[in-house]
């Protein structure tokens, strides 16, 4: 699987800057990149420096919207020269959005398209946050407040324009996004496993990155975070008892449905009945939700089911409450003494 | 274990309104639940026992039987909300059992 990068940020946030340095690494030698601009003329494609044809750049409008179709085909060339040889072996991709774009399409079509997903794997959300006018970006745009929700990885840019530590800033951001570790980075000097590994499907990180964004627990557990930006609420939910795969699919399904377009991200680990030894990791953007990833082991002594969930307004007790009667339900009819599930208080 | 209770399926519907940007009310008795939101009423109660679903959901037309929660949800949405037009679940196209 080669793994992509999805890299967004509000305009003027830094996203270019940061990639133009990734780039040099020799570590990212072998990357292909895709950038969006909105408008005629491409100007970014100027600014990185590039050594072979792995580099697409899309011009036809946002990313986000217009040119979904445009990123499959896009990517799917990419993958066709790299088989045929007439490009280089790229091991990786990035894709770097307009500034204005919503990140959940782009995600969607990762997911989706089956031969995409055979190939590539989601390797996480970075989004750049400007820390000079990210309150007043935050404030006016509702995109860029998605952009942070949605993000495996927060990259603080513009640190040097602002006097003393953005204290006000970092709490803010945590509360929107809880389970992001937030990068500082100057003048887009960042190394790059900090920024780009932060994927849940690639063999080799998949512990590690469950432990980091279920350490969201400590922002979440109890009460949940929140924030005035659109109602967006993050918070962790958890189940003592291990869940029907049944119940699983139908919690999902219920959620897709009926709180689809307010579900900005869910993670998850899952103690799975049919699977004890083996718990699942789900991961999913609005109605669209990856498979499970079945971990090879346990990445600890805790073995409780673990959902970290970003959402528009949706309540906690809510979640909760479908999927206690969900589980209850297919419990009963599988015949099954019920195990009550004990959400941790 | 019974089917979930009329207490714990008003809970789960009062909830659920918000969830859906509805604004209404639901009313809990002993006998069942009356759900009121965008100009329209229904009626949950619990169906006989010699049917195999254990809700009936009826409106001012008819009368249906649900057996699920999930499809509780979704009778109610349907008969409150017709426009809505849902949105269903998209699993990326891999396997969903543990290899």
């Amino acid at each position: 699987m080669i793994p992509v990068s999805v890299l967004t940020g509000f305009l003027g946030s830094g996203k270019t800057t940061l990639l133009a340095h990734l780039l040099r690494h020799p570590a990212l030698a072998r990357t292909a990149v895709i950038i969006n601009e909105f408008g005629e003329i491409g100007l970014d494609h100027d600014l990185i420096e590039t050594s072979d044809e792995s580099f697409v750049e899309l011009t036809t409008g946002c990313l986000c919207c217009t040119v979904r179709g445009d990123l499959v085909r896009t990517l799917g060339e990419l993958l066709s020269r790299r088989d045929a040889g007439s490009i280089a072996p790229f091991e990786r991709v990035v894709i770097e959005t307009t500034g204005l774009a919503d990140p959940a399409p782009i995600l969607h079509a990762l997911m989706t398209d089956p031969v995409l997903s055979d190939r590539l794997a989601l390797a996480g959300v970075v989004t750049t946050v400007d820390a000079f006018h990210a309150f007043d970006t935050l404030a006016r745009h509702p995109a860029a407040v998605k952009q942070v929700a949605m993000a495996d990885r927060l990259v603080l840019t513009k640190g040097d324009l602002v006097e003393g530590e953005p204290a006000e800033l970092k709490a803010e951001l945590c509360r929107l996004n809880p389970a992001a570790p937030l990068v500082p980075v100057v003048h887009g000097a960042a190394a790059p496993e900090l920024i780009l590994d932060s994927g849940l499907y690639d063999a080799g990180s998949k512990a590690p990155d469950v432990a980091r964004w279920l350490a969201a627990e400590a922002h979440g557990h109890g009460h949940a975070a929140h924030d005035h930006h659109e109602d967006i609420v993050s918070f962790c939910v958890y189940r003592e008892a291990p869940i029907h795969a049944v119940a699983l699919a139908l919690f999902l399904e219920t959620l897709a449905e009926h709180a689809g377009a307010d579900l900005l991200r869910v993670k998850g680990i899952l103690n799975i009945v049919e699977s004890p030894e083996r718990p699942a990791v789900i991961h999913g953007v609005q109605h669209v939700f990856h498979p499970p990833a079945w971990l090879d082991r346990w990445p600890s002594a805790d073995r409780r089911s673990r959902l970290v969930f970003i959402t528009r307004g949706i309540p906690r007790s809510w979640i909760e409450r479908l999927l206690d009667l969900l589980e209850h339900e297919v419990a009963e009819r599988s015949g099954e003494p019920l195990r009550q599930g004990e959400p941790a208080a | 274990m019974a089917a979930a209770s009329m207490e714990e399926l008003g809970a789960l519907l009062r909830e659920t309104l918000a969830v859906w940007h509805l604004e209404g009310e639901v009313r809990l008795d002993a006998q069942e639940i009356e759900v009121a939101a965008a100009g329209r009423r229904l009626h949950i109660v619990a169906a006989p026992g010699d049917v195999l679903f254990p809700w009936l959901v009826r409106t001012a037309e008819k009368s249906r039987g649900v057996a699920s929660v999930a499809a509780l949800l979704r009778t109610v949405r349907n008969a409150l909300d017709p426009e809505h037009g849902g949105v269903r679940l998209r699993l990326a196209p891999r396997g969903v059992l543990p290899p």
